[in-house]
């Protein structure tokens, strides 16, 4: 059984928007558990849509957000939260 | 807390307005506060210096309402559509166009107070007006969600127990590939309308598996005939026998709108061809603000007519008899390959099926001055067979129709409306060369 680590899936998420990220001039410090990546228009809801894609492929996971808050839903620590907890379940 | 959330008004009721001193108090911003059922505030106002505070008796002072009865022919709203050239055209639809629209439909989906329907369309896009004005119509709920909300709409819809849900099929693509249409997700609902952008059969199917009690309609309207014009109700039995290309059709008209097919010359093309929709009735807007040009231009009386039409500059097949109306693509997506008449709605008919992949567009490229030398496809997938692709396509359409080349985009760019944005894309190929 493979385990993913939150910090993992932070690193996924920075790599995977990386320039968005420095198009918007923020550094990878000011990227913590409760930064929103909708609010600060790191992505869209399409942006949203292509993230989950990539969460999905890299680490072999199906996304429901069926029982997540909408509103933590582009807070990068309750996604890393979240896709660890899915990958435990796996 | 209140300028954080964007909230402007918060509604309080005299019995909780003492507790609400204490909240209020730690506000500096100044605030406007209504207390309509509290005839002394004077406690109130010495509490909260820092805020504006109205009671009943500033109310009834100078505040009578009557309403005003607005003539028909005044304009009810003006709404910008981006035109062809990039500027931005204002289109003025009156009260009279909004009312017999309005009737129609509050008739037909049997509006009543108990509905809930969503508003998830931008206010910059007509169909936002159709997802207010329904419900208000009957006393109705419309249920707005939030930017965030929207990521997640089958959340929304369950949470708010909809019973009528609008909004373009790409979010039910979006849907989809979030997982969000399991069999029998959406019971509340009694009745889905799908406007904006071809309806293509396979989305009704599966949103029909996710809202099983749900009727399916599909609207077709542009901005110049009042938000939604023609209508179609899915029927489960009849409806994948009417579908033409994979597309849903866009129906009949509403009543007292009279449809025209016509060539480029606007005469009447014969029954079965494919030509111009032009439309007339009391759903004709008034026109572009301050462009009386491009007013004559779009708004016409054909010849042999007496009735001001509406050049839609969409195509579709004049029906055989008592057909539904098939939406066939825009003008500007029928091009001129090497002399041969093509719609790029065939050509992303067959590369859908042949991909499996939902997300196609096809363009003309390079551009000519009669129309472009060659198509160029993009397909909404990472990786994907293009040689076996390419052949399956060639096995089905002639030469001319098969795409040069096919690129892999991991998305296609949507323009304001969240439709397919044809041209970034052929800038993209511009920006190529």
């Amino acid at each position: 059984m493979s385990v993913v680590q939150a910090d993992e899936v932070r690193r996924f998420i920075v790599s995977h928007l990386a320039s968005p990220i420095k198009e918007n001039n923020i550094t990878e410090k000011e990227i913590t558990g409760d930064f929103d990546l909708m609010k600060r228009g790191i992505i869209d809801s399409i942006g949203f849509l292509h993230l989950v894609s990539a969460i999905e492929n890299h680490f072999g996971i199906e996304v429901d957000f069926e029982d997540m808050d909408t509103e933590d839903l582009t807070i990068i620590g309750s996604i890393c939260r979240y896709i660890e907890e899915r990958a435990e379940k796996k | 807390m209140l300028r954080q959330s964007g909230c402007r008004s918060v509604i309080v009721d005299a019995e909780s307005s003492r507790q609400i001193d204490k909240v209020l108090g730690g506000i500096e911003h100044r605030l406007t506060i209504l207390l309509p059922d509290l005839e002394d505030v004077t406690e109130i106002r010495e509490n909260l210096p820092q805020h504006n505070i109205i009671g009943a008796g500033d109310l009834a002072r100078d505040m009578p309402f009557t309403p005003r009865i607005a003539p028909v022919d005044s304009i009810a709203y003006i709404m910008f559509t981006s035109g062809s050239t990039g500027v931005p055209k204002g289109v003025m639809v009156s009260h009279g166009n909004l009312l017999p629209l309005l009737d129609f439909f509050v008739e037909r989906y049997d509006m009543r107070a108990e509905d809930r329907m969503s508003v998830v369309s931008p206010l910059t896009f007509d169909p936002s007006a159709f997802q207010m004005f329904l419900p208000w119509e009957r006393g109705a709920c419309a249920c707005c969600p939030s930017e965030k909300a929207l990521l997640n709409p089958g959340k929304f819809i369950n949470d708010h127990l909809l019973t009528i849900w609008n909004c373009v099929p790409v979010t039910v693509l979006f849907m989809k590939r979030l997982g969000a249409l399991k069999k029998g997700a959406y019971p509340t609902l009694r009745l889905s309308i799908f406007a904006g952008e071809p309806l293509l059969e396979e989305v009704v199917q599966s949103w029909a598996d996710a809202a099983p009690r749900s009727a399916i309609e599909n609207l077709y309207g542009p901005t110049e005939l009042t938000i939604n014009c023609t209508y179609y109700r899915w029927d489960p039995e009849k409806s994948p026998g009417e579908c033409y290309r994979g597309i849903v059709p866009i129906g009949y008209p509403n009543p007292g709108m009279n449809v025209l097919v016509c060539d480029e010359h606007l005469k009447e093309v014969p029954r079965g061809e494919v030509g111009e929709l032009l439309m007339a009735g009391p759903q004709v807007s008034l026109g572009y603000l301050n462009d009386p040009g491009k007013t004559t231009e779009a708004f016409i009386v054909p010849p042999g007519k007496r009735e001001l039409y509406y050049r839609t500059g969409d195509l579709v097949r004049r029906p055989l008899a008592d057909e539904p109306l098939h939406y066939i693509g825009r003008t500007d997506s029928q091009l001129k390959i090497l002399g041969q008449r093509v719609e790029l709605g065939e050509i992303e008919a067959v590369l859908r099926k042949e991909s499996g992949v939902d997300g196609v567009v096809a363009v003309g490229w390079p551009l000519t001055a009669s129309g472009a030398s060659g198509i160029e496809a993009f397909l909404e997938r990472e990786e994907l067979d293009v040689k076996e692709l390419k052949k399956k396509i060639s096995a089905r359409l002639p030469e001319y129709m098969v795409p040069a080349r096919f690129h892999l985009i991991p998305r296609i760019p949507l323009n304001e409306n969240g439709k397919y944005d044809r041209r970034a894309l052929q800038e993209m190929l511009e920006a190529e060369t």
